[in-house]
């Protein structure tokens, strides 16, 4: 009978008592004891954003207000893709939480055989797809949230001044791989080492000005006869602290089957946690809600062409420039790590540099004189992470590793900047691309 | 005397020469760490069976040496420096173009020197490689340090074999291709540790200075080893591996957060002092604030990560005015709200926080310029039961100006980056603004 433990990660972590532990005292229970519960919870506070999309500063809907005419509105089943991710190794102990603020929904047509389109009333759904993976075994868990029509005519959005303000509607949903809320040992065989690949589709005509999938902290769980845990787990069976030890103070380890209560287990998740975890630095996707085509089923592509280097979302031909426009990359200083960020010798805490994998989901748009492309994720002219394009026409996710110049922290400014170029003007091919995710990785 | 350390020589480093230009000698003198001089050998310097600097994977080389675009010379290697002999790595320059190789052949990249021309440059050769799976990723920045032009370029390769029985040389060998002055070298410096990029031009070309910050920052804790403890023997102490461990994970309490909002809109909405575009629907009136406007265009419910109570904000923000050279003034602020009032839920009373305005009145076409970044400072974060918080942006226009009626103004990036401050500190106190 497995032996499992498990603590909530719904508790803010205070600072460990350190100071008990600097001088030539007695090794006492409260002290090692304070240690491993606070080192518990260290993980409390993800919410790393893993995809999102909607309005986005856009300047219109994608959806019209318009009576139906022919194919003029969203079909109103046909699945459309507006953000996908790679996959994401998953914070222990956490899962993928969507929330989302819309408007209410506008008309849909559908395709009637021998008739053409006609109006297939007023209907919006966001479907978000997650696909989890813990070794051999895959869990897809789709889920499909219903934003409520408007009752104007033509489902049109509201109107009068301030009137969208005054018809949000908000929702929310967890996304668990098994009954980890129930059961320990689902919680323990889905707690570590899991990916999640997210995909969000729109349905019919949704008015989504922000859904946002993110990590959401639910709890860490492990059988007692593994190891490697992220976390000392000094907790009870059913989620609780463990309190101070009321036996002897295990030195080591609690005995020859049991790693915990004692030094070597939290020596070694500090290690972890310090050197594995870290931020989701930047999503984005190449939906643009204003000129989206809505009969597509995947998100416009947004392309750059030529041999020279052209920022992604303007298209403006330009070097690393921090006053342009682009994304930020300072979160990174939150998860420095000493051997590429040390304060005394390394950078000398003037700035920091944050390991991470770039992502950019996209192809080439012929394969005619055999085309590549190079994607370089900037945060200065010297400080970059080069994606190579391979020839090809499909669509995949291709990436690389680097290590980004990311400042001190969000009040140090440092900007991120995605430029790519092809590798031939002949037969004038394109680079395609439509998500782009920069996440820090322990390299 | 005290032993003074020069601030390029860092834990890693096993052999670092400062000659700044004074020739062999100088250029012997081994003032990293390792204190163990290699021998001048009037041309050039070496080290013979030298392990030390046999390194695969990961590795760094630095070089600051002049070069000209007639050069041809073996920077350093290791390898038994000889023209046609073997080594492990070799930093070559010919004709302006720059060489690194590996595994006695193994030509990896060819770069030419940025910049380089008929007269002597100084230059940062950075050669830095890490393993990554099988393979050895490595980088090559070249920086024209007297014009300050640079290239960076990247390979990934299989990691070579070394050999215990080759030397360093530096400036080549007796009968390898060499400058003809040691006097043009500045600097060497080899070391064990991957070196990115960013660190290498803090190193060799300038140091960031850093804006004074008031948020609470975290350290990069030495990554706890129980092995270095010797945990469980006699005379060990558990004292230590706890203390360090707790610093450890105090100092990785915040490692997960990112950022809020960090977009870069494709198509913004148009904003003006009409507040209409594409309709009413969209603009309501900031809380506290008639004069402020939102729109629903500018709006994100957005989880907040735990242990933070600020967000920095910046907006990217283009105007223009078809009547003048100037826009009418337009002042952005950013607000986080609780407890919005939405469709189908108990209403709560909203609590707000909003950061101080910036101001621009620049029209951007003028110059063609493509924008510009505003600092909108730090943002008090009002999160609601969801533990998420309503971001919006508000936008005032000076509606005294002669130009308010041609100006329009979008905002084409958002970047709030959460955090946490103390009590007590810093500048931003919410309650005043």
């Amino acid at each position: 009978m497995p032996d499992y433990r498990k603590r909530r990660l719904n508790e803010s972590k205070s600072s460990p008592p350190l100071e008990p532990l600097r001088g030539r005292q007695l090794m006492r229970r409260d002290r090692v004891s304070a240690i491993h519960a606070t080192g518990d919870c260290v993980l409390s506070h993800g919410r790393r954003v893993l995809a999102s999309c909607g309005l986005h500063g856009g300047r219109n809907w994608h959806v019209s207000d318009a009576a139906v005419s022919g194919w003029s509105h969203p079909d109103s089943t046909a699945e459309r893709v507006c953000a996908r991710s790679p996959a994401f190794t998953l914070t222990p102990g956490h899962f993928v939480r969507v929330t989302l603020i819309a408007n209410p929904s506008g008309m849909t047509t559908v395709m009637i055989p021998g008739a053409g389109y006609a109006g297939a009333g007023v209907k919006g759904q966001v479907k978000i797809e997650v696909t989890y993976v813990k070794g051999a075994t895959t869990k897809v868990i789709p889920h499909t949230i219903s934003i409520p029509e408007s009752s104007l005519p033509n489902g049109a959005q509201p109107t009068g001044s301030g009137a969208a303000w005054s018809a949000i509607y908000r929702r929310s949903h967890t996304f668990f791989p098994a009954d980890v809320v129930n059961f320990v040992g689902n919680l323990a065989a889905w707690v570590d080492g899991v990916t999640a690949s997210i995909t969000i589709s729109y349905i019919g005509s949704p008015r989504v000005l922000d859904v946002v999938v993110a990590e959401e902290p639910f709890a860490l769980g492990y059988d007692v006869a593994t190891s490697d845990w992220i976390a000392p787990m000094h907790a009870t069976g059913d989620g609780g602290n463990l309190g101070q030890l009321t036996g002897p103070v295990p030195v080591i380890r609690r005995n020859a089957t049991d790693a915990a209560g004692g030094a070597e287990i939290v020596m070694d998740a500090a290690a972890r946690v310090g050197q594995e975890t870290g931020p989701v630095l930047m999503f984005a996707s190449a939906w643009d809600e204003g000129n989206q085509n809505f009969q597509s089923t995947e998100t416009d592509f947004k392309s750059i062409t030529g041999t020279a280097y052209k920022e992604l979302v303007g298209g403006a031909t330009f070097s690393y420039s921090a006053l342009r426009a682009g994304w930020s990359a300072s979160s990174g200083a939150n998860a420095r790590r000493v051997q590429d960020s040390e304060a005394t010798s390394v950078m000398r805490d003037k700035s920091n540099v944050v390991p991470v994998t770039c992502y950019i989901y996209g192809a080439m748009s012929t394969a005619t004189s055999s085309p590549t492309a190079t994607v370089r994720f900037e945060t200065a002219n010297h400080s970059v992470a080069e994606v190579a394009i391979p020839v090809g026409t499909g669509y995949a996710w291709r990436s690389a590793t680097g290590h980004l110049r990311c400042g001190l922290g969000a009040q140090d400014p440092v900007l991120l900047q995605v430029r790519a170029k092809c590798s031939t003007a002949s037969g004038s091919p394109a680079f395609r691309w439509r998500y782009i995710v920069v996440a820090y990785t322990p390299l | 005397m005290a032993t003074s350390t020069d601030r390029n020589s860092k834990p890693d480093t096993v052999f670092l020469c400062l000659p700044a230009a004074a020739g062999a000698a100088a250029s012997a003198i081994d003032v990293s760490q390792s204190r163990t001089n290699i021998s001048n050998q009037t041309t050039y310097c070496r080290e013979l069976n030298s392990t030390r600097t046999g390194l695969i994977s990961p590795r760094e080389i630095s070089i600051v040496v002049d070069l000209n675009n007639t050069d041809s010379a073996t920077l350093a290697e290791h390898g038994q420096g000889a023209n046609n002999a073997n080594f492990t790595w070799r930093v070559r320059v010919s004709a302006g173009t720059v060489t690194i190789a590996e595994n006695n052949v193994n030509r990896l990249l060819n770069v030419a020197l940025p910049g380089v021309g008929a007269g002597n440059e100084k230059f940062l050769i950075h050669w830095s490689g890490r393993t990554e799976g099988a393979q050895v990723r490595s980088e090559l920045y070249l920086r024209n340090l007297t014009d300050g032009s640079e290239s960076l370029t990247f390979v990934t390769h299989s990691p070579p074999t070394t050999n215990a029985t080759y030397g360093l040389y530096i400036n080549g060998g007796a009968t390898a291709p060499k400058l003809a002055a040691m006097t043009r070298y500045h600097a060497v410096r080899i070391g064990r540790r991957f070196h990115s990029v960013a660190e290498g031009f803090e190193d060799w070309v300038t140091q960031t200075t850093p804006p004074a910050m008031s948020q609470l920052r975290r350290a990069a804790a030495i990554v706890p080893d129980r092995p270095t403890l010797g945990i469980g023997n006699d005379g060990d102490f558990a004292g230590p591996a706890h203390l360090w461990a707790g610093y450890a994970f105090d100092q990785a309490d915040r490692r997960l957060v990112g950022a809020l909002v960090n977009l870069d809109v494709h198509d913004p909405a148009p904003i003006t002092h009409a507040y209409a575009a594409p309709n009413t629907a969209w603009w309501r009136t900031a809380p506290g604030d008639a004069a402020v406007h939102l729109c629903i265009s500018l709006l994100w419910y957005r989880p907040v990560p735990g242990k933070c109570n600020r967000a920095r904000v910046r907006l990217f923000v283009r105007q223009t005015c078809t009547a003048a050279s100037v826009t009418a003034e337009v002042r952005y602020r950013l607000y986080s709200v609780s407890d919005l009032p939405v469709i189908g839920e108990p209403v709560k009373q909203p609590k707000y926080y909003r950061t101080a305005q910036a101001v621009c009145s620049v029209d951007h076409d003028v110059n063609a310029d493509p924008g510009e970044w505003l600092d909108l400072g730090d943002l008090a974060l009002a999160v609601d039961g969801w533990s998420c918080t309503w971001l919006a942006v508000g936008v005032s226009m000076d509606e005294g100006s002669p130009f308010v009626a041609g100006t329009v103004a979008t905002v084409l990036a958002v970047t709030i980056d959460p955090f946490y401050e103390p009590p007590g500190d810093g500048p931003l106190d919410s309650w005043e603004l």
